[in-house]
């Protein structure tokens, strides 16, 4: 659950205005003090680079607000939390400054404008791939790439949630699977996926696997040199 | 939007909750749905029935309800309907079609804001 530091906020805006980011960083896994403190400085000087940024906070690293608030973000940053990752984890929608509510699906739209877009996945890996961090041709294939295992229900079903808001907005984007993240495929959760197969919604593929796993839809295996050449090809990757 | 906490049908009080969806998913039947229909002075009219089964068959399948983009490809290919679009099901439910579905459907309020 979302720390105390909450309580005494005002409740945040909630818009579906899109915003037009210059550079985009999607935040989607739970950070310490510390942790959250480097990132946002990190942030700052990434952004300096940009006309306009947009910080998208997902899934667990809503946990990490307060966190985010102590170091102090660039207030010339659109802070945007996820309306229904908030809502999972906490009764209020009350945010400090200078963070406001959004959807996922205005994340999606604000993608499709920016230069550059950096993601730092559930695992707590950064993407710094060739692709993302290069001006983006409006068009370019978009990779989400899931390399991390859901621990819990949450992580599970807002992984899927990622996917589908691209599915959503009829993004050319592909799902690579990799290592761990394979697990998302396995047992009665998986279910969620299979429409994504059924309704031709995205490409999935998954990295053919260290281990065994017995996944509960048929996704096409890629050998590494194929899942190069996937990555080589997307203009954006997003670590979830 | 205003709506009682319980509903009669069929003579049980079936329990809704703040956000006017069934308490308990196993309370539904096509009576409370009518009877649901009644209240809201609309007609679950064919389509609209189509649309709350749609919705249905997708949540027990997939665990969640349908996207929009789904819900269009399939009333195409299966109601009927071959230029349907989304002016075409919030005309059904204006308040939100997949959420109304549901509502109407039995089942929770969606959680995702996709």
């Amino acid at each position: 659950m979302i720390t105390d530091g909450l309580a005494q906020q005002p409740a945040a805006p909630e818009t579906e205005d899109v915003s037009m980011a210059d550079y985009i960083a999607l935040i989607r896994c739970k950070a310490s003090r510390d942790a959250a403190a480097r990132l946002v400085e990190e942030l700052r000087d990434t952004a300096r680079g940009h006309d306009s940024s947009m910080v998208f906070i997902h899934g667990d690293a809503v946990a990490s607000i307060p966190a985010f608030a102590n170091a102090a973000p660039d207030p010339g940053a659109d802070w945007v939390v996820c309306r229904t990752s908030l809502a999972r984890r906490t009764a209020t929608d009350m945010l400090p400054q200078p963070f406001r509510i959004a959807t996922l699906t205005a994340f999606y739209e604000s993608v499709l404008s920016a230069n550059r877009i950096d993601s730092l996945g559930l695992g707590g890996q950064l993407c710094s791939k060739p692709g993302s961090a290069a001006k983006r041709s409006e068009s370019g294939p978009l990779l989400l790439e899931i390399g991390f295992a859901p621990l819990a229900r949450h992580q599970h079903r807002e992984t899927l949630e990622m996917a589908l808001g691209a599915a959503a907005l009829e993004l050319d984007a592909t799902v690579l699977f990799t290592g761990e993240g394979l697990a998302h495929l396995e047992g009665v959760a998986a279910r969620g996926w299979s429409q994504i197969t059924d309704f031709d919604l995205l490409d999935l593929h998954c990295e053919t696997p260290a281990r065994r796993f017995a996944p509960e839809i048929a996704v096409p295996t890629l050998d590494p040199v194929d899942v190069a050449r996937l990555r080589a090809r997307a203009a954006t990757i997003l670590i979830l | 939007m205003n709506r009682q906490q319980t509903l009669a049908s069929a003579g049980q009080i079936i329990a809704l909750g703040p956000d006017g969806h069934l308490i308990n998913p196993e309370d539904w039947s096509e009576a409370v749905a009518e009877e649901m229909a009644r209240r809201d002075n609309i007609e679950l009219c064919r389509l609209r029935w189509w649309l709350v089964y749609f919705v249905r068959d997708h949540y027990r399948k997939y665990g969640m309800p349908p996207l929009m983009r789904v819900t269009l490809q399939a009333m195409r290919r299966d109601a009927g309907v071959e230029d349907a679009s989304s002016k075409t099901l919030y005309r059904l439910f204006p308040e939100g079609p997949i959420r109304e579905a549901c509502r109407y459907g039995g089942l929770p309020r969606p959680e995702s804001c996709i």
